[in-house]
């Protein structure tokens, strides 16, 4: 009777996460990022125990949260790197809100101060500086879609074998 | 399925999942997958939802002619440390898209169950806010603040609580091997929807906490 190693269905997971290596090359880049999220936040608590001004103060931590949020949506959302179409939907959705929301709290005279107006300027020219590079990158990411779309539609018509890649 | 990653220049591990199965999604009319695009037009409306809550809550903020008021009862040190902790659970979120883009099922769950209980944690740590809020005396009927300030985080309270269900769902259909690597979109689509609850705690954290 020779040992033969017997394999049984609970060891089965346990062997297969060994040929996985912990963090991969993008788990590293997403717990740097998560690094420089948690330095931000806080710097963001840091700064709100100092005794700035109230609109003083409002705008580097407003500018800190932009900056958290394009970054969580970005990296981990991967906003950065997926199809154009869904960075357009959520950022309309925000530039929408965004816009829709500061006419309602200027309808309840909520800006009151230079503080406020240099607050609503700069956010909106971030909004529109993000959705003019989002409309860049996307001009030659949506040729793409199209080819990418005439593709799976051969691949469905059984011509897998014309080298697209090479050709883009 | 080369192709598929020259066509939308994807490089993350969600999409090497996708493009040795048939690339993840069957051809659409608009050349993505129409259930991760139907996650980000609700999520597009939720920006919509939540910009209502917290436009309400600054429109309220400041009127409120008896106390408490905000600067009396908030715990900065105790919701900064509850705010580390979900934004951290972004980032187990991440790494399980990560472990199952790699087809390492069983660092899914660990991940995904991670995840939940960083979720839990900061459910647990509102609940134990709001109870001590209660206690000083500010109720939803109390003030004007009070009234904005329950709706707004309780309304994400409920998103974070319906977020944990899906993960612990997921991590259960995973122990159940129905999320193999080529089902890997579900996993993305669920952590969607959680990355988006931890942008809006990122803006709540800064207007309602820190902004005085």
């Amino acid at each position: 009777m020779s040992a033969t190693p017997v394999t049984t269905a609970k060891s089965a997971p346990s062997e297969q996460s060994e040929q996985f290596p912990l963090f991969d090359a993008h788990d590293k880049q997403y717990l740097v990022v998560a690094l420089g999220l948690a330095a931000l936040t806080a710097i963001e608590v840091v700064l709100s125990y100092t005794s700035l001004e109230k609109a003083a103060l409002a705008l580097p931590l407003l500018a800190l949260a932009a900056i958290k949020f394009f970054v969580v949506a970005g990296y981990f959302m991967h906003l950065k790197n997926d199809s154009p179409v869904f960075r357009r939907l959520f950022i309309m959705g925000a530039v929408l809100a965004g816009f829709c929301y500061t006419a309602v709290l200027y309808a309840f005279d909520q800006f009151q101060g230079p503080g406020y107006w240099l607050i609503f300027i700069v956010g909106a020219v971030v909004v529109v500086v993000v959705w003019a590079l989002s409309g860049m990158r996307n001009v030659g990411a949506d040729n793409d879609d199209h080819a990418g779309h005439d593709h799976a539609d051969h691949d469905h018509a059984g011509h897998a074998d014309h080298d697209h890649a090479a050709a883009h | 399925m080369t192709a598929a990653v020259v066509d939308h220049g994807h490089d993350d591990v969600t999409h090497d999942a996708h493009d040795e199965h048939g690339g993840g999604h069957h051809a659409t009319a608009t050349g993505v997958s129409n259930e991760k695009l139907g996650m980000w037009v609700f999520l597009g409306s939720e920006c919509l939802l939540f910009g209502a809550l917290i436009a309400t809550y600054l429109v309220y903020k400041g009127r409120s002619v008896n106390g408490p008021y905000p600067d009396e009862i908030f715990d900065i040190p105790f919701t900064s440390v509850s705010s580390f902790l979900l934004l951290m659970s972004s980032l187990t979120m991440v790494l399980a898209l990560s472990a199952i883009g790699r087809g390492d099922e069983r660092r899914l769950r660990i991940w995904l169950v991670g995840t939940a209980l960083l979720g839990s944690t900061f459910l647990a740590g509102q609940i134990y806010e709001f109870t001590a809020f209660i206690r000083e005396g500010l109720t939803l009927k109390t003030n004007l603040f009070g009234s904005s300030f329950y709706v707004l985080t309780g309304f994400h309270g409920a998103h974070v609580t319906l977020g944990v269900l899906m993960l612990l769902a997921l991590a259960n259909l995973s122990r159940k091997g129905k999320i193999p690597k080529e089902r890997a979109e579900v996993v993305e689509i669920v952590g969607l929807y959680w990355h988006f609850v931890d942008v809006v705690w990122i803006v709540i954290f800064t207007v309602v906490y820190l902004i005085p």
